[in-house]
Formats: C-alpha cells, sequence, structure tokens
C-alpha cells in the first residue's frame, strides 16, 4: 500500500530540487548590475504611492472564520459519503442532525448580518 | 546493518518537520514565520501520507490547516499591521523556565518512547483509511461527531458576537 | 452488506437535545426581537432553562444505577444528575442576575443568552462523558462560550484584555490536555474511561511513565477551569475585567464541571494510579488554598478578593477530590450547591451596588451599607459566614464533610491545614463586614436593582441558611450520589 507513494515522494524531491537549484543557478551564474530605476518597485507604470501595509478590515476576519466553519462542514461529509451506503438509513439520520445544526449558523449569521459588508 | 529505505524517508520528513518548526520560532518576520509553519504543516501532511497510511487525515491536514488555517494566520497578521520596529523581541517573564520545562517535557517523552519508537512509527499497522476512520466515527463517535457541530455553531456565534460592530 | 449501527437510547440525553434546540431556537427567535426589547429572550432562556432542569431532576429516581449509551460514550448516573441540577440552577440565576445589568452596560443582546445555554450543555456533556473525546468535546464548548461571554462588553479594554488572556492561556492549556489523552491512548489503546481502567489493571500498568505524566497533564488541563494553582493567575484579572454576572458564573459552574470530570477521570478511569495522583494533589492542594487565602488579604477590589477566595475554595474542594471515599464524593456533591448559593450571593451583591459610573466593586463602595440599606448588609453577613465556614450556614455543612472525608482518609495535616487557612480567611471576609458595619457611609445615589435581582438574592440567601439549619435533604442527595458513584468502582 504505502509503495503507492514512491511516485509522490519522487515528485516532491523533483520539485524541491527544480526549486534550489534554479534559484542557485541565477544567483551564482546571472550578472549583477543594480541601478536606482532596476531596483525601484514596479506598479504597473504608476510611481509607487505610500505602503503596502495597509490597515485591514476585521471583518475579513469573521468571513474567513465562516468559510472555515463550512469547511469543517464540508470534511466531515467526506467520509460519510465513502461509507453511508453501509451505514443505511441510521447513518443518514445522522448526517441530517448534522447538516440542521450548519443550517441553523447560516441562517443565524445570515440573519445577523454578518456577511454583509459593514 | 540493513538499512530500511522507509526509514530513510521518515528521517529526511522529520528532519524538514524540525527545521521548519525552528524557523516558525526563530525567524522575525511574521509573514516569513507563518511561511514556515505552512511548509511544517504540508510536511506532516506527507508524513502522514507516507508512512502512517492515513490519507484522509494527509488531505484533511492540507484542506483545512494549510489551506483554511493558515489564511487565518496571515489575515491576524495583516490585520495588525505591524512595521518592522513592532515586532522587536519582547522578554517574556520565566522565558528560560519554560523553555526548559518544555525541553524536560520533551527529553522525557523521548526517554520514554526511545524503546519502542518503531512500534509507535509502523506504517498504520495495515493502513488507517477512510472507511476505518467512517467506521469510527459513524458507529462509535456518533455523540462526539453531532457534538462538533454545536461546538463550530458555539465558534461562529463567537465569532459574530465579538467582531461585528454594529448587531 | 450493511453495518449493524448499535442504536442510542435516545431517551438518556433528552435534557441535552432539549438544551441544543433551545440554545438554537433561542437565536433564531432572537433575530425578530427588536433591539430595546432583548429582555424577552432572557425570560424564553430562564423559562427553557427551568424546563430542562425539571426534566433532568425526573430521571433522578430511574438511575439508581447507571447507564451509559452511545458505545459506553456517555453515562448517566446520579452524579451527573446532580451535577448538571447545580449548572442549571448556577445558570438560572445568572440569567435572573443578568437582565439588569445588561442594559447599565448597553451589551443586550440576544447571543449572551444563547452563549450560556451552550456553556451549560457543554458542562452537561463533561460531567457525562464516559470517554476522554466526548469529555474534551465538552470542555471545549463550554469555554469557548465563556470565553467570549468573558469579554462581552468589547468596548471595554479591560474586559478585552481579560478575556483575552482567559483565551491564549485556556488554548494552551487545551493543547496539554488534548496531548494527554493522546497519550492515555497511546498506554493503553483506548479513551474509554472503562476500557482504560480494565487495560490497566490487566496489563498491571499502574506505574507507567505515559500514563503517570498524561495524568499530569490531566490535571493541568482541568485544572485551569478549576483555577487550582498553578494554573490560578489567570482567574482575579478574568474575575475582574468580566461583566460581573459572568464573573460570578464562571467561579461557580466552569468550576464544578471540571471537578466532576476530575473526579469521574480519576476514579473511574485512572484509579489504579490513585498513589500517584495522590501525591500530586496533595500538593497542589496544599498550594491552592495558601495561595488563595494570602493573597486574598491584600485586595482592595472586591472582585478579585472572591476571586482569590474562589481559588481557596478549589483548594477545600480538592480535599474530598483527595480522600476518595464516599464521604468526600458526598462532599463534593454538597459543597457546589452550597458553593453556588453563596458565591452567587455574594457576586449578586456587587452587582446591587452597580451604578451609572461606579462598578460598585471597591471595598470602600461597601461603607456603611448597613445603615442605608440595612437588610441587604444583613444578607451579604450571610453569605460571608457561608464562605467563611460559621454555621448555621450552607457553606459550614459543605466545609465539614469535606474536612471530615479527608480525616477518614487520613489526610490530617493537610486539615490542619486548611483549617488554619479557614482562619486566614476570615480576616478578609470580615474586612468586608466591617466596611459596612463600621464606616460610615458616603452619599450614594439611589441603588435601582432589577426585580430579577432581587428575586436571585432572596433565593440564594434563603438556601444558604435554611440547608445551614436544616441541610439533611440535601446532604441526602448528596449521599445517593456518591453511593451510586463510588459502587460503580468496586
Amino acid at each position: 500500500m504505502k509503495d503507492a507513494y514512491w511516485p509522490l515522494i519522487l515528485v516532491l524531491l523533483l520539485a524541491v530540487g527544480f526549486g534550489v537549484v534554479a534559484v542557485l543557478m541565477s544567483t551564482l551564474l546571472g550578472p549583477k548590475k543594480p541601478d536606482p530605476i532596476k531596483l525601484s518597485p514596479y506598479e504597473c507604470g504608476v510611481d509607487p504611492v505610500g505602503d503596502a501595509r495597509m490597515p485591514f478590515f476585521v471583518h475579513y476576519y469573521v468571513v474567513a472564520l465562516l468559510f472555515l466553519i463550512f469547511d469543517i462542514e464540508v470534511v466531515f461529509t467526506y467520509p460519510w459519503a465513502v461509507y453511508f451506503k453501509k451505514l443505511g438509513l441510521f447513518g443518514l439520520l445522522e448526517m441530517v442532525v448534522f447538516i440542521a445544526v450548519f443550517l441553523a449558523i447560516f441562517i443565524y449569521v445570515w440573519g445577523r448580518g454578518a456577511l454583509e459588508w459593514e | 546493518m540493513m538499512i530500511n529505505a522507509w526509514d530513510v524517508v521518515f528521517f529526511f520528513l522529520a528532519g524538514l518537520i524540525l527545521l521548519s518548526a525552528l524557523g516558525v520560532v526563530f525567524i522575525r518576520h511574521p509573514v516569513y514565520s507563518a511561511l514556515s509553519l505552512l511548509a511544517n504543516l504540508c510536511v506532516t501532511a506527507i508524513l502522514y501520507l507516507s508512512l502512517m497510511g492515513a490519507p484522509f487525515i494527509a488531505m484533511v491536514q492540507i484542506i483545512v490547516y494549510a489551506g483554511a488555517i493558515m489564511v487565518f494566520f496571515l489575515f491576524v497578521i495583516m490585520l495588525m499591521n505591524l512595521s518592522k520596529g513592532e515586532y522587536q523581541e519582547r522578554a517574556v517573564p520565566w522565558r528560560l523556565l519554560l523553555g526548559l520545562g518544555a525541553a524536560a517535557l520533551f527529553a522525557f517523552q523521548i526517554f520514554i518512547l526511545a524503546g519502542e519508537w518503531r512500534g509507535v512509527l509502523s506504517p498504520g499497522a495495515g493502513g488507517f483509511g477512510v472507511k476505518a476512520l467512517s467506521h469510527f466515527i459513524f458507529t462509535r463517535y456518533i455523540l462526539a461527531f453531532e457534538l462538533v457541530s454545536v461546538l463550530i455553531f458555539v465558534a461562529a456565534l463567537g465569532a459574530v458576537a465579538l467582531a461585528k460592530k454594529k448587531l | 452488506m450493511n453495518v449493524t449501527v448499535p442504536m442510542p437510547n435516545l431517551s438518556l440525553v433528552v435534557p441535552e437535545i432539549l438544551m441544543v434546540i433551545l440554545a438554537c431556537g433561542l437565536l433564531l427567535v432572537d433575530l425578530f426581537i427588536p433591539k430595546d426589547r432583548k429582555r424577552v429572550v432572557g425570560y424564553i432562556a430562564l423559562a427553557g432553562v427551568v424546563v430542562v432542569g425539571v426534566v433532568t431532576a425526573a430521571f433522578w429516581g430511574k438511575m439508581a444505577q447507571p447507564a451509559t449509551t452511545f458505545s459506553g460514550t456517555f453515562v448517566l448516573d446520579r452524579f451527573a444528575l446532580f451535577f448538571k441540577e447545580v449548572f442549571l440552577f448556577t445558570t438560572g440565576i445568572t440569567i435572573l442576575i443578568s437582565l439588569k445589568y445588561l442594559e447599565i452596560e448597553k451589551v443586550s443582546l440576544g447571543e449572551y443568552y444563547a452563549l450560556m445555554l451552550f456553556c451549560t450543555l457543554g458542562m452537561m456533556i463533561m460531567v457525562s462523558g464516559a470517554d476522554l473525546i466526548v469529555i474534551y468535546l465538552g470542555i471545549e464548548t463550554m469555554a469557548l462560550s465563556v470565553y467570549v461571554l468573558a469579554g462581552f462588553m468589547k468596548f471595554d479594554h479591560k474586559c478585552t484584555e481579560a478575556a483575552l488572556k482567559y483565551f491564549l492561556l485556556g488554548v494552551f492549556i487545551s493543547g496539554i490536555l488534548l496531548y494527554g489523552i493522546t497519550l492515555i491512548y497511546a498506554a493503553t489503546g483506548s479513551t474509554q474511561l472503562a476500557q482504560v481502567a480494565a487495560v490497566i489493571k490487566e496489563k498491571g500498568l499502574a506505574k507507567n511513565p505515559l500514563l503517570v505524566l498524561a495524568m499530569f497533564m490531566l490535571a493541568a488541563g482541568l485544572g485551569l477551569e478549576i483555577a487550582m494553582a498553578p494554573f490560578h493567575f489567570w482567574a482575579p484579572d478574568v474575575y475582574e475585567g468580566a461583566p460581573t454576572p459572568i464573573t460570578a458564573f464562571i467561579s461557580v459552574a466552569p468550576k464544578a464541571a471540571a471537578f466532576a470530570a476530575l473526579v469521574r477521570i480519576f476514579y473511574h478511569g485512572i484509579q489504579l494510579l490513585e498513589p500517584q495522583w495522590q501525591i500530586l494533589l496533595w500538593i497542589i492542594c496544599a498550594v491552592t488554598m495558601t495561595i488563595g487565602n494570602v493573597t486574598a488579604l491584600m485586595q482592595q477590589n472586591v472582585k478579585r478578593m472572591l476571586a482569590y477566595s474562589s481559588v481557596a475554595h478549589a483548594g477545600y474542594i480538592l480535599l474530598g477530590v483527595l480522600a476518595a471515599n464516599q464521604v468526600g464524593v458526598q462532599g463534593i456533591a454538597f459543597y457546589f450547591f452550597a458553593y453556588a448559593f453563596m458565591n452567587m450571593g455574594a457576586f449578586g451583591l456587587v452587582i446591587y451596588l452597580r451604578r451609572e459610573n461606579i462598578v460598585g466593586d471597591d471595598i470602600d463602595d461597601f461603607k456603611g451599607l448597613a445603615q442605608t440599606h440595612p437588610l441587604l448588609a444583613v444578607i451579604m453577613v450571610v453569605f460571608l459566614l457561608s464562605l467563611a465556614g460559621i454555621p448555621p450556614t450552607a457553606g459550614f455543612v459543605g466545609k465539614f464533610l469535606l474536612f471530615a472525608a479527608a480525616i477518614k482518609a487520613g489526610f490530617y495535616w493537610l486539615v490542619a491545614l486548611a483549617a488554619l487557612n479557614s482562619v486566614v480567611a476570615l480576616f478578609y471576609y470580615f474586612r468586608i463586614a466591617k466596611a459596612m458595619y463600621m464606616q460610615s457611609p458616603e452619599p450614594l445615589p439611589q441603588l435601582s436593582p432589577g426585580r430579577g435581582l432581587v428575586l436571585a438574592l432572596v433565593v440564594v440567601g434563603v438556601f444558604t441558611l435554611f440547608f445551614g439549619i436544616y441541610p439533611q435533604p440535601l446532604m441526602s442527595l448528596a449521599k445517593d450520589t456518591a453511593h451510586t458513584f463510588m459502587m460503580f468502582l468496586s
């Protein structure tokens, strides 16, 4: 069973190797002639304005958390989907209860306006 | 002495995990530190996949941790929006003591597990596939499974109650 | 081919199911209630808690023998029922004292009551969990709700800071607890308490270092909510910063739940490690009560003082856990009801003194209360006497049981230390009494308590006195609890 993953490890090694080799080669072999114009940040031809570190909106956080929550819900449906034929009706009921709670979460979040942009 | 190819894989992955974990702690720049954590999570997933024969856990590790949780880390780093001067080292009281405590705990574990580590880490004893996991979750641990949904409800409730400005 | 799923006996989890429906329903109802009428949500929550309490109480007669369901991951016995009633009582009282407070603090939201119900649900699962994973999920459900509740006044810096501290420490310790559970699984191959106990017995693992390490981690994980040393230092900050009704709640209910889980895990799961955990708990017990009482002496803020006093009480209750006999469990059970009465009462009084711009939690706010509000002062004295463990109050009976259990188990030195500590405790409880009776009052603005708060104070005050003078009914209930719980052991 575990031998099936050899190709995966091979690809991993290949990917890491390629990355390392490419970066190393270009640093070692590439010519270095810096000048101020080359080093200036490029922003579609417009002169850069201000700092890239903008203050971040807390609302992103709520959205991210809600994404995570429904992500976890989906994660639990995978093993169920693999097995549900064997679990029969009872298995279905288990999932119905589980999803029902998530539906309640969804209604609450929606009703509270947490999905609206402030 | 015969060298088992899987031992080599294990030590390679373990080395990477260790290295990236050290990176999380010692890299000053928060974004790079978070990226190091990402590397750590991915390599751990590979370990689950290759050595422990637990493909589902590996995928969950990638989807939930490397995917969703990492987004969180980066969001929070951006939310804090620290400029370079602000994330300088801060003296934590009893830092040394905490470090020593953690080291002692680690040493103790190694000491206990050293005799039988092969037993602990042998590839999954026939593998631990999705079906085996499903069997556990949906027969024995039904209650725990349903509780997870309630726990997640509380998390959503808390996030909305605390983060929404106007309710 | 179908797998036969063992059909769970759902009738045993009816209180929990009702609680989930109540909490979810409350949130959905809350969406349709206008902002200035959120009090209605509180009333619905209160009614629901009463109903669940009655339903839970109805199980008492049927549960002379413990019953398990969900493949043995959930157990219902009188021990669990007794503690569930403690939680439901505490939740009910907390809702009563919150109604007006939330309006003063301008954080009147339906989420508050829903979180409290979810928290109660988590605790109910904790005391009924017979599997470490289920217990862990219960702890997390409880803890997450409590973190949010502690930081509910999100525009108050002290409050958010306290909640954040609590949260960070909580998740750290929760990691340790989970780690301890994995170690138990590694050593015994199971997370179910009965099976863990069986494997330990069968393979003679009583001195297994992995299990000893796991025992330390479990004690640490539950020790945070218990607020026992060395995990007590969050308590004063959180107690001071959190909304006062939540402070009252945190000081009683999660502590009781963590104690119940600790007792169940230590007595039913790793009871063969008793020599080891007795040493551990002996030290923790001695340190906890001493630190709690000595530090409480130096506090000027009543909420902080009560925080340290609750640390000290955790130490006294540990005496009962250590004793590991029937009187000990009886004492723990009785004490938690008594503790719920007196601690909720004391915090209720702090809320009573809450006025615009004054939090009412400084000792000076109690000055001359005997002249301005004589009845209030008398009630406070009852709570203080009970906390100090002086007859004729419920606190005295509880403490007496705990001390008796420890003496029966042969912990003479520890009981001597506890008695000494009780004397120290008298000093700081007396300071509040002195402020009320021997100092002249400052001009007070009119106090305007809600009816809910008055009702709550009357209820807990009467109970504190009643069960001090006539403890028999509660005592026999506690005795039945302890009896079935220890019977399971042998």
